[in-house]
């Protein structure tokens, strides 16, 4: 089972958040205490800082079915296509504060609802989420339907429907049940209204003064609800947390620890984690069939072995932070990781007996680390070949959070020619691209770190030589110096960005936006929160959701702002 | 020109969106310049408009035709074009080429395989890479004609790839591409489809309770503008934007099927792809998903589905291979020398080859479906064009472009006309003002123009 | 020699080519358990031998056009030869007298001898011919767990020349992995059947110029494919292999028995109807061509000399 250990953890968090700290009225802007929870100082909750701008968040795809699930039933069938995400600076959690919804967009969403209220209200399934029965099930009841509207409703807009929401909807469910001479039939269409309502298609994230300090604002607690859940279920709030939003019993320091505490402790928190690494690590690629192989050229990369090399990150990477704590630097080197037979075979080790096992790649072998497994290296690779340019590109943005510069204006590309054959491996044809001043800038940022893996095939399959040569994946990263992959991945561990950048992304997964000026300062202390309890996944959560930049905003996000 | 007010006209309201269930005079407002709107009621043929897209461009030296004007000589990239119609002629008697049309820069970024596209398609400089600063011109066009029908736009991609697209509402909201055959087939021809030769109409009393569950969430979204930001006020108009095509859509479902004598429903295609298989883009696979979709297309537009559409057949960064090779058409066009003797890198040029031997099959299908007079091409503008035009350093200057169609007779087909530099933007203003926009002028800077081509426009 | 079509054959092959869609078969997930040092499966639990998993298997046929296949005229070795044995060490037949009187084939090199005495059924039934019914059914049956073969290589120190080396071949009941290009993959992971009966006797042999001779040896090839649950029975069994990068291609040669051609073949399609066409009178005088296993008793000659060819990629081995 993969949850966090509960009872050491609410001991401990208490621990540092009561101690030694006067209450709320004691607390001031000047000693860094934030809104209405007590704290240690600025060593503890973090610097005083303004979050960001907030905007409504549309439901990733991922998220509107968990969240159906959640709310209707596991049973029901979502359509997997509706809008499709969009990806900005690196994350789906980022572009989902920009999208909207167009019209071919629109119409998949009122079909998938159409659907979802249909099975989520037929006779097998309704008793779930009806708990009255309608006066007469061949026409309008007023009463009953309210009921579930009003119910449902909470859960759908993750907040108490206004009553003009609710009577809007009660008004849908008794003409079109009176129309259609089936009651169940006019509650779906109240439901397909929920469903399609942009207070549930977006998250709606609210903000009102400090009652601590009226200069600052903070979200409403049904917001900070909204985002806990969504940051580590990667779904809805469920009605306990919605009771303690709505009950104005969420944004103390001890209910909102133990909330935390309680979601990171659910089953349903794998989900979450599983949720951030697969946007980050762009695994959604590997979902919508964008990764493809040649067929003639690597006939291995069948779409179970492009399910199972996904499956196997995350199961590592959940494996390593959640049900063993370990230090998150070491996902760059640790041998141990999953297998199934399709992934075994192409690894080229034995791997027998049925599915999903654990496995550790051997001491003297050469795979260790994330950035050895077929998941990453099919991704980061064309369809008929590797490519260090994309892998190096990978490092640096993803894992560093470095930038690279776009292309420069009128690049004239003629200058790279393919020496007939005689350039035999990927590092001598990439020679090219760094001994023009023009290229070099940006490809010595990019093609090294890549050439590290060039034993691994554009589907992560060992090979020592390439065209008979053998294949020399020496190189430099920032100043530390590697043989082979192996080396890359512990230069990668060692490297000082490393933490901020892991830091910073889960930071702007979590509200939605890239930081700006005011939240940079947080990011350092989360940083160093996460270097203190020694890279621990549990550690970095905790505090984010904690701090300021999660829990207030400098406002609604204007429009000159989201063009920058 | 007056037509006579159908039962449509009862139901399907006015352009700008109200009044939907009165009778309404027959206003100009339904009708654009032409009196061409309205399809119904025995009126004339709706004229249609679509883009064409392949990726990485053509060799200038071979793709150009050597001589202008009517009956140009055909260059050696665009001998697809010779092939003969079974309505008479050739291809390339339908087809109009541009070359020489320059995509502007003013000093901007020429970001790679995206200056070209956001230019060509919005007249403004790229802000960002793959970012269009305006709605592109499918939307506009869209905008204009696309409330009539059931769809607004079809934007459907041979690539396999939904995000690949340059359909753009606004910098940040993009259209996205339908790529499955079995899914557009759904869509378009699934229950509601209006068969017009399935006996006498129904209405579906469920496209009328649908309505009423739409105005429930318009509610929702004026509620939620007094409590977001500008930005978000914004998401929110297109949202609103979306709802509504939605309702016109479900209005014009409630008018019955479209009186087009040219209209059945097309044949199911069936099911994509085998298990355990994905959409690859070799170049038969492609050329395969690119005739299901375009046969599904023609259907679409005989029974007045839709009037706007985007069709791709391969992306800016074109992943085209050939079966067995280990690299793709764009790496090729970067990485492939030039062969001293021919002149031209033969692998990258083979994809030329076959994106303008796709072009033809795209145009000859659009000229099998009769219509009218003549055949549905007659009743198109369809834009084709691409990302640049030498792709081995991202060249933006003369980038190709081609005209298929008579757009219901507003223009003349199968006319080369040289660019001499002039803006790639004159095309775009043509191709706007043909479709009965009322635009006299479009572009910024070097972008920025009021000449349209003549020499097409009737 | 009537065209006949076999209905059993087409009812069961038919079957077969649904069920061999080459899918492997999906077991349900366990659970992720604690990452261990070397954890419940490791690089020590494969046998050390070289493994190999058969990827084609079928009946040997002459190198010609499919498409002029099917005239019963065309189909013969003609000057290409059979590449087979001389299984019984004479040109002609048994010791003399001549007990089981035949023709020989020539080997590609011209040397007579060459034993392949079921030909002469084979390329009377359509269904057996290459890329029909059954040839299909057998080679779809190889790759999807209906028939899979492994095989193990022992004692190799050098994979072009070794002059001692041992040849084991094993049923399995694991299904080889199948790529996008309908092949099997290597590096895969099997295990040998668990049922010793199936487990071939070892054979000692040797590599020459990368070409591995070895033999004899008696094997139990399990199948189940529909309606016939059984093992081909072959003894005296002899193979060559051209040894590649990971690969073994060639051809295995040895007697099977009237018997169990009869169990497998003769028996089911004349008991199983419908089976118009097929003649259980007319089975079994072409069994009467049987060139060997001469039964002093009865007077009979009781098996067939065969050659299969067969195609193998790397795989690891386990017990």
């Amino acid at each position: 089972m993969t949850h966090y250990r509960r009872g050491s953890r609410i001991a401990a968090l208490l621990s540092r958040f009561l101690s030694g700290c006067a209450v709320v009225a004691g607390c001031t802007v000047a000693v860094g205490c934030g809104s209405d929870i007590s704290g240690d100082g600025p060593e503890v909750r973090g610097p005083a800082v303004e979050g960001g701008p907030v905007a409504l968040r549309r439901l990733t795809s991922q998220q509107y079915t968990q969240s159906i699930h959640d709310v209707l039933g596991e049973d029901i069938i979502v359509a997997s296509r509706v809008e499709p995400d969009a990806r900005l600076e690196g994350l789906l959690g980022v572009g989902a504060s920009f999208v909207s919804v167009t019209p071919s967009g629109f119409e998949k969403y009122e079909a998938a609802a159409t659907a979802i209220a249909e099975q989520a209200l037929s006779s097998e399934l309704r008793g779930a989420i009806l708990s009255c029965e309608p006066s007469s099930a061949s026409g309008a009841d007023d009463v009953c339907a309210s009921e579930f509207i009003a119910t449902i409703g909470r859960r759908l807009f993750r907040r108490t429907l206004t009553e003009d929401e609710v009577a809007m909807r009660v008004a849908i469910a008794a003409s079109s049940g009176s129309e259609l001479g089936d009651f169940y039939a006019g509650l779906e269409l109240a439901l397909t209204s929920l469903l399609v309502s942009p207070n549930f298609l977006f998250r709606v994230e609210e903000i009102e003064p400090d009652p601590a300090d009226a200069s600052r604002l903070r979200l409403t607690s049904t917001s900070v609800a909204t985002r806990l859940s969504y940051l580590i279920w990667n779904s809805t709030p469920d009605d306990e947390l919605l009771d303690a939003a709505e009950s104005g019993e969420l944004l103390g320091a001890t209910n909102l620890t133990a909330q935390a505490v309680r979601l990171l402790d659910s089953p349903k928190a794998e989900a979450g984690i599983r949720a951030f690494f697969s946007d980050l690590l762009t695994f959604r690629r590997i979902d919508d069939g964008l990764v493809r192989k040649s067929p003639t050229e690597f006939p291995a990369f069948t779409l179970t072995l492009a399910g199972d090399a996904k499956e196997q990150t995350l199961r590592t990477i959940v494996d390593h932070l959640v049900t063993n704590e370990l230090d998150l630097r070491e996902l760059y080197t640790t041998r141990n990781t999953f297998l199934t037979p399709s992934l075994g075979s192409v690894y080229a080790v034995p791997f027998g007996g049925g599915q999903w096992g654990p496995y550790e790649f051997a001491a003297d072998g050469p795979r260790a680390g994330l950035l050895s497994h077929v998941s990453l290296m099919a991704i980061t690779a064309h369809p008929g070949r590797s490519s260090a340019t994309l892998r190096g590109k990978f490092v640096r943005e993803v894992l560093l959070c470095q930038t690279i510069p776009d292309p420069p204006a009128n690049v004239d590309f003629s200058i790279v020619e393919d020496t007939d054959g005689e350039l035999r491996t990927a590092r001598e044809r990439l020679g090219e691209h760094v001994t023009n001043d023009a290229c070099a800038g940006c490809h010595e940022l990019m093609d090294p770190i890549g050439l590290a893996f060039e034993n691994f095939d554009a589907i992560g399959a060992y090979r020592a030589q390439e065209n008979g040569v053998e294949i020399d994946a020496s190189g430099n990263l920032d100043g530390q110096a590697y043989d082979d992959a192996i080396g890359m991945g512990q230069a990668l561990r060692d490297h000082e960005s490393l933490g901020p950048c892991i830091t910073r992304n889960l930071y702007r997964y979590a509200v939605g936006h890239n930081p700006v000026s005011s939240e940079q300062d947080l990011l350092v202390f989360l940083n160093d929160q996460l270097a203190a309890s020694g890279y621990r996944w549990g550690s970095l959560i905790e505090a984010l959701v904690l701090s300021e930049g999660f829990l207030t905003a400098s406002g609604q996000r204007e429009a000159e702002e989201a063009a920058q | 020109m007056k037509k006579r007010i159908s039962r449509r006209t009862v139901l399907r309201g006015a352009v700008a969106g109200g009044a939907v269930g009165m009778g309404l005079p027959l206003l100009d407002c339904f009708l654009n310049e032409n009196g061409t709107a309205l399809a119904q009621g025995g009126g004339p043929i709706p004229v249609r408009f679509g883009t064409w897209f392949w990726g990485c461009g053509m060799n200038p030296a071979r793709w150009a035709p050597p001589t202008e004007g009517l009956g140009y000589e055909l260059s050696e990239e665009l001998q697809s074009l010779d092939r003969p119609l079974e309505s008479g002629g050739k291809i390339r008697d339908h087809v109009s080429v541009f070359s020489g049309f320059d995509v502007k820069l003013d000093g901007n970024p020429n970001y790679p395989h995206g200056s070209g596209p956001a230019s060509n398609l919005t007249g403004l400089f790229a802000p960002a890479d793959g970012v269009f600063a305006a709605p592109s011109i499918d939307v506009l066009i869209a905008r204009e004609i696309g409330g009539f029908t059931r769809f607004r736009s079809l934007q459907l991609s041979a690539t396999g790839d939904r995000n690949q697209t340059y359909s753009r509402e606004s910098e940040s909201i993009r259209n996205a591409s339908e790529i499955s055959p079995m899914e557009v087939y759904a869509r378009i021809f699934g229950p509601d489809f209006a068969d017009p030769t399935a006996g006498p109409f129904m209405p579906n009393p469920r496209w009328t309770l649908r309505k009423s569950v739409l105005s429930a969430v318009k509610d929702d979204r004026d509620k939620l503008m007094s409590r977001v930001g500008t930005h978000d006020k914004q998401r929110l108009d297109q949202y609103f934007t979306s709802v509504r095509q939605l309702e016109q859509m479900l209005d014009v479902l409630l008018s019955g099927p479209p009186d087009l004598p040219s209209c059945r429903r097309a044949d199911d295609p069936g099911p994509d792809i085998l298990e355990g298989e994905v959409f690859q883009n070799d170049v038969d696979s492609v050329n395969q998903r690119h005739g299901a979709l375009a046969d599904l297309l023609t259907f679409a537009l005989a029974c007045d589905q839709t009037r706007v559409f985007n069709m791709m057949f391969s992306w800016g960064i074109s992943g085209l291979y050939v079966p067995g090779s280990n690299t793709t058409h764009h790496q090729l066009t970067h990485d492939e020398s030039i062969d001293t003797e021919l002149g031209y890198q033969p692998q990258a040029t083979q994809f030329v080859m076959v994106s303008m031997s796709a072009w033809a099959d795209f145009v000859e299908k659009l000229a099998s479906i009769p219509e009218g007079d003549g055949t549905m091409l007659d009743n198109c503008l369809v834009f084709a064009n691409s990302d640049l035009s030498y792709a081995k350093p991202h060249d933006v200057r003369g980038l190709p472009m081609m005209i298929a169609g008579s757009a219901g007779g507003r223009i003349t087909p199968g006319i080369h006309v040289k660019g001499n530099t002039d803006p790639c933007t004159r095309v775009g203003l043509t191709v706007q003002q043909a479709m009965g926009l009322p635009i006299d002028a479009w572009g910024v800077n070097s972008l920025r123009t009021s000449l349209p081509v003549s020499e097409i426009l009737v | 020699m009537k065209n006949n079509s076999l209905n059993w054959v087409l009812a069961v092959a038919l079957g077969f080519a649904a069920a061999a869609c080459g899918s492997t078969s999906e077991v349900a997930e366990g659970t992720g358990g604690t990452g261990g040092a070397g954890g419940t499966r490791g690089p020590g639990d494969a046998r050390e031998a070289m493994g190999f998993v058969i990827g084609d298997f079928g009946f040997l046929y002459p190198d010609m056009d499919l498409e002029t296949y099917p005239n019963m005229e065309n189909t013969d070795f003609g000057e290409e030869g059979v590449r087979g044995f001389d299984l019984d060490s004479q040109i002609g037949g048994g010791p003399e007298p001549v007990a089981c009187p035949h023709d020989d084939f020539d080997a590609p090199d011209g040397t007579p001898g060459i034993d392949y005495g079921l030909w002469s059924f084979i390329r009377q039934y359509e269904p057996m011919r290459q890329n029909q019914l059954i040839d299909s059914v057998i080679s779809s049956a190889v790759k999807n767990g209906e028939m899979s073969i492994v095989m193990e290589l022992g004692g190799v120190d050098d994979l072009v020349n070794d002059d001692e080396v041992t040849v084991q071949i094993f049923s399995t009941q694991d299904s080889p992995l199948v790529g996008t290009d309908g092949k099997v993959l290597p590096n895969g992971t099997l295990a040998v059947h668990p049922d010793t009966a199936y487990h071939g006797t070892i054979a000692t042999g040797e590599i020459k110029d990368g070409v591995l001779v070895a033999g004899p040896f008696d094997v139990g090839l399990k199948f189940n494919i529909q309606i016939v649950d059984s093992a081909m029975q072959l003894t005296d069994t002899w193979i060559r292999l051209a040894l590649g990068d990971g690969t073994a291609s060639g051809i295995l040669s040895g007697y099977w028995s009237v018997a169990q051609i009869d169990e497998i073949i003769g028996y089911p399609t004349a008991h199983n109807g419908p089976a118009a066409g097929f003649d259980y009178d007319e089975f079994w005088t072409a069994m009467e061509a049987a060139d060997a296993g001469y039964d002093e008793a009865s007077g009979e000659c009781t098996s067939f000399t065969t050659v299969f060819r067969l195609d193998a990629v790397t795989a690891f081995l386990t017990d």
